[in-house]
């Protein structure tokens, strides 16, 4: 496989999650390129490919979206791949730059909340949630995933506290970092004392659905450096769809299917990551990411987060230092890319409240579309501190 | 005049199969006409060796339970005023796995179950898991 190192990824660009907005997302999209453009310095159509992925877009698209910011791209993506989108992003992106096809792309995830954007979504979701999934109480992706954290409690003897300890921990992060929504401490306690929502999963598992957007820029490495921007440079990036669909139950995920790919790329391994940016819609998509990722072995989950503190400045394993989404929210397909521009400021900027000491390295990666019982798609990719 | 809430009705066109069936008192599943694979959620290709022509065929509805949760938390006001609602995972003997109501005198991983689609109050199937009737238990 052609190595994705020339690639650079710069300013990563997030607008402040709300709770509720009326503005439409492609609002979303447009405020978040004028920053983008605004941080690097850039004028509009220096871009010359957009990549996006939203939920509530719809009816419009990305290539709406060339009209309403006054753009003539000669690449464009859209990527229906909710959770994943952000890495699946990168990569798609970086490939358009390594052939020439584009030299500059913006990559956006952005969807808007208003009273009944989530309601609708889940009711059309896919049309197999729709008949087989949506009708049996209405629960959304909780009564799935309370099936999953369940089973896997079953199998692996995890405990609520296991799934707590990952929570509480984001907290702490989110605190540190000062962006998200969910801006009080949690303690363990709280944690388990919260009410059920879904049994086994209680208020804290469960991430609210937000309005918000975060992006990047994908260019060559020596682009970058001539426009002298601070850069991420892309070591490995990976993607795979509806692996181990003979499983009954989702216990793994695509990320193990091309794990050994990806640091073999990138020259690393698990203990050379410093900094772990997982989708966490649910915790235990967190720790079951952490094993596939090989941090630690199937079914070790819980024993690896007893052994972390999972702080961004506890030392060891520094995980979802922004808050994730468990305290941030999830602002549909943005949440995509929650961890893609967390990863890249961690290795871009200097002076955050949040800076991961000594950090050099970084493991995003995504998971999203939950068509029946289970996220069909996996995403991940590897980032490394560049230049400049 | 009061509106009566009714739980979600939508479906895609092949559930008429589903409520045909039922109406008749029988499991129906579609089946593959080629390599026999039985299709849940209901889909008009075989996903295992991808012909195109599958049958609806009376199935067996017997399985065990996967995983299950008490729902605490709905998205849609029917069941606001109706919870927890109890929703489990089954795999059927026959094949596929299968989101049910569960009953709940069978909320535990690995019960024989048997599954049976009656309408809800939108007149569209749902499927609940409870012990299989007599004449399944020697099955």
């Amino acid at each position: 496989m052609l190595p994705y190192k020339e690639v650079a990824l710069v300013a990563a660009t997030s607008l402040p999650y709300l709770k509720r907005s009326e503005h439409s997302a492609a609002w979303f999209i447009g405020m978040t390129f004028a920053r983008m453009l605004k941080q690097a310095g850039l004028q509009k159509h220096q871009v010359d490919g957009l990549a996006i992925a939203s939920f509530t877009l719809a009816p419009d698209s990305v290539v709406s979206m060339t009209e309403y910011l006054d753009i003539s791209p000669r690449w464009l993506e859209q990527i229906p791949m909710g959770g994943a989108s952000g890495p699946v992003a990168a990569r798609r992106a970086a490939r358009a730059v390594q052939a020439g096809d584009a030299d500059i792309v913006a990559c956006i995830g952005a969807d808007t909340a208003t009273a009944d954007t989530f309601t609708h979504l889940l009711q059309n979701f896919s049309r197999f949630a729709t008949d087989a999934v949506y009708p049996y109480g209405a629960g959304g992706p909780n009564t799935v995933f309370a099936m999953i954290t369940r089973h896997y409690m079953e199998q692996f003897g995890a405990q609520r506290e296991d799934f707590g300890r990952i929570c509480v921990a984001q907290r702490e992060n989110a605190l540190a970092a000062g962006r998200a929504i969910f801006n009080k401490p949690l303690t363990l306690a709280a944690y388990l004392e919260a009410r059920p929502i879904s049994e086994p999963l209680h208020l804290y598992d469960c991430v609210m659905p937000v309005a918000g957007a975060d992006g990047f820029l994908v260019m060559s490495v020596a682009q970058a450096e001539a426009l002298e921007l601070p850069y991420a440079r892309l070591l490995a990036a990976g993607e795979r769809h509806n692996a181990w669909a003979e499983d009954p139950v989702h216990v793994r995920g695509g990320w193990s299917c091309y794990r050994d790919e990806l640091y073999e790329q990138a020259g690393l391994g698990p203990a050379d990551i410093d900094l772990l940016q997982t989708y966490d819609d649910y915790p235990v998509i967190a720790m079951i990411q952490m094993e596939d990722l090989g941090f630690c072995e199937k079914g070790a989950g819980p024993e690896f987060v007893r052994s972390q503190t999972l702080t961004w400045n506890g030392g060891g394993l520094a995980h979802n230092t922004c808050g994730g989404q468990l305290s941030a929210g999830q602002a549909g397909a943005a949440g995509g890319f929650l961890g893609a521009v967390e990863a890249i400021r961690q290795l871009t900027e200097t002076g955050l409240p949040n800076q991961v000491p000594g950090a050099n390295t970084g493991l995003v990666s995504g998971y999203g579309m939950v068509n029946y019982d289970r996220c069909l798609c996996t995403s991940a990719m590897i980032l490394g501190r560049g230049g400049q | 005049m009061s509106v009566t809430v009714t739980p979600p009705a939508a479906r895609s066109p092949l559930w008429q199969n589903i409520n045909q069936a039922a109406t008749e008192g029988l499991f129906k599943l579609p089946v593959c006409s080629s390599c026999r694979q039985v299709q849940y959620p209901p889909q008009e290709f075989c996903r295992g060796c991808l012909a195109g022509d599958l049958c609806w065929e009376e199935v067996s509805p017997l399985g065990a339970v996967l995983s299950w949760t008490r729902l605490q938390a709905s998205n849609h006001p029917y069941f606001m005023d109706r919870l927890p609602v109890f929703t489990g995972l089954v795999k059927l003997d026959c094949g596929p796995v299968m989101v049910v109501y569960l009953a709940e005198s069978c909320l535990q991983t690995g019960t024989k179950v048997q599954v049976t689609g009656t309408p809800d109050a939108s007149g569209q199937v749902v499927f609940m898991a409870a012990q299989p009737e007599a004449e399944f238990n020697d099955g």
